[in-house]
């Protein structure tokens, strides 16, 4: 062991601290070092003297205490009651719900930052030339699971939480929706979808986002068509022009050329 | 070899290195039924703990402050916030390891209070500077004031150390706690405390240069 390093370790050597490699180091050290021993004898030196001061005369303070306990001087002070209270309060039957609801809503503001680092089972990225999207850029990149029964609960918490405000007016997207065989099953949610496009082209760009990739495809044809059919498709695709947004330009495409 | 040489130099004090685990606690903590009579709204059991705590408390308050007054006070205010703030010991180490860091804290709040009021030299100047601890039992009177002149200038000493390293150093060397408990009461890592007791020591090593090394020399 170097000189410098076995300085560093003269007290935990005296303390009888080291292990049995690093004392026999050690001691192998001080065998040919006349610095080290005479550092090691002043430090044992100063801890006896230390030791020395132990023992101090002290009063008696029991009677001046408890005279001041039943003085009130001991009382919890307000902020001490605040917190014992909140204490109280979390650990009673309100508080764990309203806990728990607490840690949801920071993992839900959380959850969409991170998903982007975090690969979850079931999801799939939307891809690259969407991401870059400059309207898009803001909201979290997120899509709904390829497979409804691979979906995991994180994942479906993950999709809930991206487009809040759309979420609250328009229900998910069933998952037997994103089947090109399933037009007739899905004309309520194709409805629903082509008011979105209508009243919130942000909203509706980023539930077609939401899509798996090998699905989006035929969904945005199922939901163009019944554009198409109930006459609003010209007007769609005028909202989602008016965007300016790269992304939205390739969907109005659709909707334009829908019949 | 010279093996036997070295070992009689080197051989070390004490070993508290072992930190206790909590069976360990449960078997060992001599305050726990104390503390839970306490907590039964027994009051006289919080005297006794008082009683039995009172004068650790005012040793490291002592060589904390460095003035007997100040300390007996730190020591006051130590056991009332101990009555106040009792509900939040868990039983997770040991209630004496609880006691000493109120006391620490007590201590940093009325160093703070005291370096308002007046210079942090003149303490050094009182009559109950912090070496003075009574007379010195000693059958030999010459030898009885060195003593005492040296434990004046090393509680001085002590005294001039930062607070970051006299917390450690005291804890230790003077109230015999263990690296372990050190690092509870400081609320530091365990590493840091070695660290500190380390750059305590030798600081204070420097400090009394002389002493130490005539002490040395002549033992």
């Amino acid at each position: 062991m170097r000189h410098e390093r076995v300085a560093e370790r003269l007290s935990e050597y005296l303390d009888g601290s080291l292990g049995t490699r690093d004392t026999a180091r050690v001691e192998a050290h001080l065998l040919d070092c006349l610095e080290c021993r005479r550092s090691l004898g002043e430090l044992r030196r100063t801890t006896e003297l230390l030791r020395d001061l132990r023992g101090a005369e002290a009063p008696d303070v029991t009677d001046a205490v408890l005279a001041r306990i039943r003085a009130g001087e001991a009382e919890p002070t307000l902020l001490d009651r605040m917190r014992a209270g909140l204490a109280r309060f979390l650990a009673g039957p309100l508080g764990a719900p309203l806990a728990t609801a607490g840690v949801g809503l920071a993992l839900l503001a959380v959850l969409p930052r991170i998903e982007v680092e975090v690969s979850i089972p079931g999801r799939i990225h939307a891809p690259a030339a969407v991401a870059e999207s400059p309207l898009l850029r803001p909201a979290p990149r997120a899509a709904q699971p390829q497979n409804p029964t691979s979906g995991t609960l994180l994942a479906r918490r993950v999709n809930e939480s991206l487009n809040e405000e759309a979420s609250r007016s328009v229900p998910p997207t069933p998952y037997a929706c994103f089947e090109a065989a399933s037009f007739e099953a899905c004309r309520d949610h194709h409805a629903m979808m082509t008011r979105l496009a209508m009243e919130n082209a942000m909203a509706f760009l980023q539930r077609v986002q939401q899509v798996p990739e090998p699905r989006r495809e035929d969904w945005l044809g199922q939901v163009s068509r019944y554009a198409a059919e109930s006459g609003a498709a010209r007007d769609v695709a005028a909202h989602l022009r008016a965007t300016g947004d790269p992304f939205a330009q390739r969907v109005a495409l659709r909707f334009e050329e829908a019949r | 070899m010279s093996q036997p040489r070295v070992t009689a130099v080197t051989q070390p004090l004490f070993d508290r290195t072992r930190t206790l685990s909590p069976s360990d606690l449960e078997a060992v903590d001599p305050d726990r039924d104390l503390v839970e009579r306490w907590r039964k709204g027994e009051k006289e059991a919080f005297a006794l703990l008082v009683r039995r705590h009172q004068r650790r408390v005012f040793g490291l308050l002592l060589r904390m402050l460095g003035n007997r007054e100040e300390a007996e006070d730190a020591a006051q205010d130590t056991f009332l916030n101990l009555h106040r703030h009792g509900h939040r010991f868990r039983n997770e180490s040991r209630f004496s390891t609880f006691v000493y860091r109120v006391a620490v804290n007590a201590a940093l709040n009325r160093r703070r209070s005291l370096g308002r009021r007046r210079a942090h030299n003149e303490a050094f100047t009182e009559a109950q500077a912090v070496g003075h601890l009574g007379p010195t039992l000693d059958s030999d009177p010459e030898r009885a004031l060195a003593r005492d002149e040296l434990r004046e200038r090393l509680g001085r000493e002590l005294l001039a150390l930062p607070e970051a390293l006299r917390a450690p150093v005291v804890l230790f060397d003077v109230e015999g706690l263990s690296y372990g408990e050190i690092a509870e009461v400081l609320e530091i890592a365990e590493g840091t405390v070695k660290s500190r007791i380390h750059r305590g020591r030798q600081a204070l090593r420097a400090r009394l240069g002389e002493l130490v090394a005539e002490r040395e020399g002549a033992a």
